[in-house]
């Protein structure tokens, strides 16, 4: 996946992210931790989860949560699910 | 593994029960396994025997220490010897007697509203509220910190659901400010978090349920007996009256009993009484029940000492913590969380707690966040200054041992 497409998957992630946790952007870089850093409980990362299932058009695992926990994780597990081009990525 | 009885496929049904079979086991092995256990006898309202040992109690909902009571004993017993054990069916069928007419009307009272009704348990009681009240074209707002049974409810009515940061008015407002102005809102809190024990600010949230048209629904389960001047309950404790829209609470702690209750006016109540579907498709509480929780009411107004008791117990409980150094979040009032660290921790002070005679429960992840893992240690009216002062040098003893104080 190209850099870009890798950027407007980040960008995407941190918008969700501010708008489910409400929290500060400027609070968020890759090792953010959703729970640690941000306070979020299991329903607050359920709520993202699913946020984030619906906008990437993915299937994360019940198990497989624990791996969507920090910021560059979201997004490297969004990259590994999602096939080809930014243009996939709907609203 | 072992088959079920009637099918031997590995799906995952049988994971998810093995992994609670290896979780358990992993618990017991390691003597960090709490739950569960039997309590043969109860002596007073303080101790109690567990495995042939006596044991303090401070773990007890029982915040007024009535179970027990004789005039509360005395009216279940008269229940059962006029009505018998059980009922004709659902409330809303066969299943109302008088003595369940007779509790609400004393629930009403107390709480100063015009109509009550009663519910099988305080946990369905919440699933009903939110659920009758909201459906999916609305909204609900929620604390953080509310209780499970108010979370499902949320999650069952299909509402719009936001959660507000704990305690947060300012979130709250922000989320008010997120809903649709034409939207149907319910706001519901907590009186009493019943994992920190602190109370919730009801003026600012009554202001903000005005401002913005919402609703507000308080389930005060921790809050009878324990706030106000003579545990009337949060709008006592604030003395505000009639601010609240839907007053729930339980009658399974202060009020030694089980099931649980919502307070409200005429045409509210009347609306539960219809449309909410534990009371159609679940039991009635028993006449037993009814009876030993009205008396139980009639208690508290009669003997307003053990409500004072209770709160200088409570002051005394948790200055001990504060002395010794424990953190013990901002707890005002009967619960005391003392925070351990991690869950590991929790555990082990639970167990040494337990080892001498204090009974006193850890509460780690989920429940709580990872590396807040606590005891969630009570007290009620019924325990002696004595006890409580023993039971602090056993907190002493294991929170040096493990280096958290």
């Amino acid at each position: 996946m190209s850099e870009e497409a890798t950027q407007a998957i980040e960008t995407r992630v941190k918008d969700i992210v501010v708008e489910v946790l409400r929290v500060n952007r400027n609070d968020l870089v890759p090792s953010t931790h959703l729970m640690k850093d941000l306070g979020a409980d299991s329903l607050d990362a359920l709520d993202v989860a699913v946020r984030i299932e619906k906008v990437f058009n993915i299937q994360i695992p019940d198990e497989s949560f624990k791996n969507f926990l920090t910021i560059s994780d979201i997004v490297r597990g969004i990259v590994e699910h999602t096939s080809v081009s930014s243009a996939t990525i709907t609203g | 593994m072992e088959a079920s009885a009637n099918k031997l496929k590995q799906d995952r049904i049988s994971a998810r029960m093995l992994t609670w079979r290896d979780r358990i086991r992993d618990g017991r092995e390691n003597n960090y396994y709490f739950y569960n256990q039997i309590i043969d006898e109860l002596h007073g309202g303080t101790r109690v025997m567990i495995d042939g040992r006596e044991m303090q109690m401070f773990a007890s909902y029982s915040y007024l220490g009535l179970i027990g009571h004789p005039k509360i004993n005395a009216a279940a017993k008269a229940a059962i010897e006029k009505y018998g054990s059980g009922t004709h069916g659902v409330r809303m069928l066969a299943g109302t007697l008088r003595i369940h007419a007779e509790l609400e009307e004393t629930i009403a009272r107390f709480k100063n509203t015009e109509k009550a009704v009663t519910f099988s348990s305080g946990y369905i009681t919440n699933v009903t509220a939110v659920t009758t009240m909201v459906t999916r074209e609305d909204v609900v707002l929620s604390d953080k910190l509310n209780h499970a049974s108010i979370v499902d409810g949320c999650m069952l009515s299909g509402a719009g659901f936001l959660r507000f940061r704990h305690n947060d008015m300012a979130d709250l407002e922000i989320c008010l400010q997120r809903v649709n102005p034409a939207a149907t809102i319910l706001v519901v809190v907590d009186a009493v978090f019943s994992m920190d024990g602190d109370i919730v600010n009801l003026p600012k949230l009554v202001e903000l349920c005005r401002k913005y048209g919402a609703w507000l629904m308080v389930d005060e389960a921790h809050s009878i007996g324990v706030l106000g001047k003579t545990g009337h309950g949060i709008e006592e404790h604030f003395g505000l009256e009639n601010v609240i829209d839907l007053k729930m609470g339980t009658l399974s702690k202060t009020i030694p009993s089980a099931g649980g209750y919502l307070a409200g006016s005429e045409d509210l109540i009347q609306m539960f009484r219809h449309s909410a579907r534990p009371f159609v498709f679940s039991a009635a509480i028993t006449p037993a029940q009814a009876a030993a929780a009205k008396a139980s009411f009639e208690v508290i107004e009669e003997e307003p000492e053990r409500v004072a008791k209770l709160r200088e117990n409570a002051r005394h409980f948790i200055r001990g913590f504060k002395d010794l150094g424990f953190n013990t979040l901002q707890t005002e009032t009967a619960i005391v969380p003392v925070i351990c660290g991690n869950d590991m921790s929790a555990y082990r002070m639970a167990g040494l707690c337990q080892e001498e005679g204090v009974f006193v429960l850890p509460i780690v992840s989920p429940a709580v966040p990872e590396d807040l893992a606590r005891l969630r240690a009570t007290v009620t009216a019924a325990h002696s200054r004595a006890e409580i002062d023993k039971a602090m040098s056993v907190f002493e003893r294991a929170g040096r041992k493990l280096g958290i104080i």
